[in-house]
């Protein structure tokens, strides 16, 4: 009995030592120091991204605010030279309508490219529907563009470039008319590289999958060119 | 008591000091100031205000009670039991409750999402005098200011069961049977929304067919005026010159 006390004394006086012990090292070691100041300059740094998250919010509601009085204000002030500042402010508060102005733009391209193409600048025209293709891909002006860069890279004998193009066309648009009229290019092409044969595979391709009248009586007149 | 127990009570005693002091928890202005900002981090927090108003703050959600009826959405997904009418606002609209209601709401930086699953909350956008009523069941979406003036605010649409119910079980604060009673309760305001949805639907496409056919309509009497008028000017050319028709 005797030294089951003496060896609880032990324990406990042992236990107690050892968190003494912890206690005065954390203490003076100068850990619990740092630790506590870097909890303070996390709690500092949340504190303020809190702040900076209201006055975000306030900014964010004092811009609606306005953009809900800029309609009255651009009627009454915002026309002309001295409506400019109203116009400007206008532009930067209310809901950007970008799909709509890249359409614009991408259409606008387009046009540039086509009118290039009709003055014989092919160069020029290859370069800007390339511009459409790249950067504007969505736009329903894009099957067109295709045909019209093929049709370019022809005329500039760029015909591997012409080629690489029209493979594009394929693998996009398979059923669109243009991809049919490339196609009767394409033959044009292994006609000019006396790949004859291959040409008229090609042609026998259009008229099988392209129902469109045009694109199968060019392809039948160009296979009737290449039998005589 | 044995040696053994009162080591084993000790020792105890030790570690629970420890624990307690590593879990302190952070001051909450919650219920006592006013205006109080709160953000949920780490994982979701739940605000009460009595029973009249529980908030659950998805992790990182932040929210501001700017007085005792007006609590502001800023950042992240909420989910809200409201029994009065507490105006919940953002930059683009203001929600209050009409009568007992529940909702999802997910506020981002130029919209805010509501999912309205019971009751029926009041939306007003702003720019507009007009409020509209979102019925439970409806999601509705409004974002930024457009050039007229007035909030962007797109059509009430059904809610989509699966997902809702998934993200409302996340949310959710109670138990699971309770959940469960809501969730059934949820479903039957789920399938009136989802008819009436198809019924608004059908409207709409149908007034857009009957105008897309007054417009055809429009267009063919106008060709006609000009057919009409062509022939009279060719009829008046021949005369003129003297052309035999």
């Amino acid at each position: 009995m005797k030294v089951t006390t003496f060896l609880s004394f032990i324990l406990v006086l042992t236990l107690g030592w050892m968190q003494f012990y912890a206690a005065v090292r954390e203490r003076f070691n100068g850990v619990q120091e740092l630790r506590t100041q870097a909890e303070l300059v996390k709690k500092q740094n949340e504190r303020r991204e809190l702040d900076v998250a209201l006055d975000r919010e306030q900014f964010l509601e004092f811009r609606q605010s306005v953009a809900t009085l800029m309609p009255e204000a651009l009627k009454e002030k915002g026309l002309g030279e001295e409506g400019y500042p109203f116009r400007s402010l206008a532009s930067t508060i209310t809901r950007s309508e970008v799909m709509e102005v890249k359409k614009t733009i991408a259409k606008t391209l387009f046009e540039r490219g086509k009118s290039y193409f009709r003055g014989r600048e092919y160069a020029k025209a290859i370069k800007t529907f390339k511009q459409v293709i790249d950067r504007f891909g969505f736009s329903t002006q894009v099957a067109e563009a295709y045909f019209l860069m093929a049709e370019s890279q022809f005329q500039e004998n760029e015909l591997e470039e012409c080629t690489t193009t029209i493979q594009q066309m394929v693998e996009l648009f398979p059923q669109h008319e243009l991809t049919g009229f490339s196609l009767i290019r394409l033959g044009r092409i292994y006609e000019i590289q006396n790949r004859n044969e291959e040409a008229i595979d090609i042609y026998r391709t259009v008229m099988r999958s392209y129902p469109q009248r045009d694109v199968a009586s060019q392809a039948k007149a160009s296979m009737r060119g290449l039998d005589q | 008591m044995s040696p053994a127990r009162s080591m084993l009570i000790l020792t105890l005693f030790f570690l629970d000091v420890r624990v307690r002091a590593d879990n302190k928890s952070e001051v909450d202005c919650w219920g006592k100031e006013i205006p109080c900002a709160i953000q949920a981090f780490g994982r979701k927090r739940e605000l009460k205000a009595g029973d009249d108003l529980t908030l659950v703050l998805a992790d990182g959600a932040l929210v501001q009670q700017r007085d005792r009826m007006t609590v502001q959405l800023i950042d992240g997904r909420f989910y809200v039991e409201v029994k009065k009418p507490i105006v919940f606002n953002t930059p683009y609209a203001t929600l209050t409750c009409v009568n007992e209601c529940k909702a999802l709401i997910d506020r981002k930086e130029k919209e805010i999402s509501v999912k309205a699953l019971e009751g029926e909350w009041n939306l007003r956008r702003l720019g507009d005098r007009r409020s509209y009523t979102l019925a439970a069941g409806f999601h509705l979406t409004v974002g930024e200011v457009e050039t007229n003036g007035l909030a962007y605010m797109e059509f009430p649409q059904s809610l989509v069961w699966a997902s809702t119910i998934l993200e409302w079980s996340k949310m959710y604060p109670k138990s699971v049977e309770l959940f469960k009673s809501d969730a059934t309760r949820f479903r039957s305001n789920w399938k009136e929304a989802v008819e009436s949805a198809a019924a608004v639907h059908e409207k709409v496409a149908a007034r857009a067919v009957a105008s897309h056919e007054e417009g055809l309509a429009q267009e063919r009497a106008r060709r006609k005026a000009v057919e009409k008028e062509e022939a009279g000017l060719r009829e008046l050319f021949r005369k003129k010159n003297g052309i035999d028709p």
